[in-house]
């Protein structure tokens, strides 16, 4: 085949999956809405009001706008340290245990080294955030690739202990004098620099560049092929020569990293400090953005987008429309429905663009 | 123990399955360890090496079932052509792959065997027959210096089936030393330069072709007597 052919039937399939992909996630979207709407008007609301208000808060304004940044980093962070490992076919369900474990190691540099620089203690912290993400998603990670256990059971059950760990650690040693369930503010070092006079801080940029790396990586390294032959047929992946049990433990070890790093931005960014419980089922969420975005990168980037803006208009719907904070969770799991419902779509585009 | 000795030769290995020859395969390939007795490859102590190691030493696999076994079916041909090969192709440390000497290494291989298929198409579309041709291209033609054939033309057609024999023989006339299993006794036959007869994971004979005949290879692969002549 010559070349310009390949390369022109290539940027066809990309575009043809371009807007395969905005169809699909319009209509998730659309649909999860519209049930949303059903329930809106049965408990006697507007749903246009209510959509309306969501959007004006969020989108209406820089401030509300950079509050929906804001949400959506932590959200990044987590769909894609689920992410990476899916493309193992591995199900880390154990990311906001790896959160919990990332935040604890990356306080406990920042109570021990207070006096250090901003450009060393910053590093510190996130290296040290990483390694405690990374050890705790070693365990299952190990217990999968011997074939012991699976690995959606140890992370979920994992998930319960790391917070108690960190509880220990505030309740024990940590706490400030004033509060037992949080440590004290982190000195201004410990602090990761905020932009534009917002909230946002470096944690964002670093969650769109890691995106990009986990695209270019899964897509032109060796080690990306190697995943992706892995996660397409492991038998046969490993008759190949591939190192399936490394990269089992690799892979998650990686995902664990980058979970450790999202706990480390929220106690060095959002907080300032370590809170027990502090992250209100953002792994969890990350799971859920990771898997109805398929593990795609730019899916990553927009559905961690549209569930910011949900959670952050969600806030205001409270206020706004009396809605109790529970509904937004109705909505997240409407769309999680509708995503499940993606055959049928991908049937209707077919049958339509045929 | 057991010694399979083969060099620029073909070593059929007859036997009913279920009688060891696909833990012969994993054995040698490295899927399975060896729980007795060592793995000497090319003169070198291979017992315990992984599956990567023995194939970077060159052993190439053409398993019995080629979707399920060898390849990932949603990945193109070019790219299932390099999966036994990433650390030959790549390059910059491993953060790029050179896709065009994939490309290259595939046409060189495609026209020394005759064949033609697509390179840019998920590997899923292919018939069993090029599905097949797409394995031998990639288990042979890459200087394989030991190839273990497994039911090499179970499923094809009476053209592919030609095509893989004269591969696998072409492979043997370059010096590769082939270890063919099969219960295609006729197949065995025609192809082995010595055979080979496992029963319930034991050798039970050794033959030359022409010392031997399809009956009395039948015999011990049941594991029955062979009758006197």
């Amino acid at each position: 085949m010559p070349e310009t052919t390949i390369i022109s039937s290539r940027l066809a399939g990309f575009w043809r999956k371009l807007l395969d992909g905005l169809v699909r996630y319009t209509l998730t979207i659309l649909l999860a809405l519209g049930l949303f709407g059903v329930i809106l008007l049965i408990s006697g609301r507007n749903p246009l009001h209510s959509y309306r208000d969501m959007l004006v808060h969020t989108m209406g304004s820089a401030y509300g706008f950079s509050e929906v940044l804001v949400a959506m980093t932590p959200m990044l962070l987590t769909a894609l340290a689920v992410a990476l490992p899916s493309r193992l076919i591995l199900i880390n369900v154990g990311v906001e245990g790896q959160l919990y474990m990332g935040a604890c190691f990356a306080t406990w540099a920042a109570l021990t080294f207070p006096h250090l620089p901003a450009y060393v203690l910053l590093p510190l912290m996130a290296f040290v955030g990483m390694l405690g993400g990374a050890l705790w998603a070693f365990i299952p990670g190990y217990l999968k690739a011997r074939g012991i256990v699976n690995e959606t059971i140890t992370t979920l059950l994992l998930n319960s202990v790391a917070p108690k760990i960190v509880s220990f650690f505030i309740f024990g040693f940590w706490h400030s004098p004033m509060d037992t369930d949080k440590t004290a503010n982190f000195v201004p070092a410990a602090r990761l620099p905020t932009f534009f006079g917002t909230r946002i801080d470096l944690s964002l940029f670093i969650g769109l560049a890691l995106l990009v790396v986990f695209w270019w990586f899964v897509k032109y390294t060796r080690w990306g092929l190697e995943m992706r032959a892995i996660g397409g047929n492991p038998q046969a992946a490993r008759r190949n020569g591939i190192p399936v049990s490394t990269y089992l433990v690799v892979g998650m070890c990686v995902g664990g990293a980058i979970a450790g790093l999202a706990g480390m931005a929220q106690v060095s960014g959002y907080y300032g400090l370590l809170l027990a419980n502090f992250s209100r089922g953002i792994g969890y969420m990350g799971f859920l953005i990771s898997w109805l975005s398929f593990g795609d990168p730019l899916g990553i980037l927009l559905m961690s987008f549209v569930v910011a803006v949900i959670f952050t208009g969600g806030n205001l719907l409270q206020l706004t429309q009396g809605l109790p904070f529970a509904a937004i969770n109705l909505l997240l799991a409407l769309t999680l429905f509708v995503v499940l419902a993606r055959p049928q779509f991908s049937g209707f585009i077919r049958r339509k663009t045929a | 123990m057991a010694t399979f000795q083969t060099s620029s030769e073909i070593v059929g290995v007859a036997g009913v399955s279920g009688n060891g020859q696909k833990e012969l395969s994993d054995v040698v390939l490295g899927m399975i360890p060896c729980v007795r007795g060592e793995k000497i490859l090319f003169g070198e102590d291979m017992t315990h090496a992984s599956v990567g190691v023995v194939r970077r030493r060159g052993v190439g696999f053409v398993p019995e079932d080629p979707l399920s076994m060898a390849v990932v079916p949603f990945m193109t041909v070019l790219e299932n052509l390099a999966l036994t090969r990433t650390w030959h192709y790549a390059r910059a440390g491993g953060l790029k792959m050179d896709w065009r000497a994939v490309h290259r290494d595939a046409q060189d291989a495609m026209s020394r065997f005759g064949f033609s298929f697509s390179l840019y198409v998920p590997a899923r579309t292919l018939s069993g027959g090029n599905l097949q041709r797409m394995i031998i291209v990639r288990e042979l033609a890459y200087g394989s210096r030991l190839i273990i054939a497994s039911y090499l033309t179970r499923g094809l057609d009476v053209r592919s089936t030609f095509a893989a024999r004269q591969a696998l023989l072409q492979a043997r006339d370059e010096g590769a030393g082939v270890l063919l299993i099969s219960e295609d006794l006729e197949e065995l036959f025609a192809l082995s330069d010595r055979l080979v007869v496992l029963y319930d994971g034991r050798i039970v004979g050794t033959f030359r072709p022409e010392d031997t005949d399809i009956y009395t290879i039948g015999h011990l692969m049941t594991g029955s007597e062979v009758p006197h002549a």
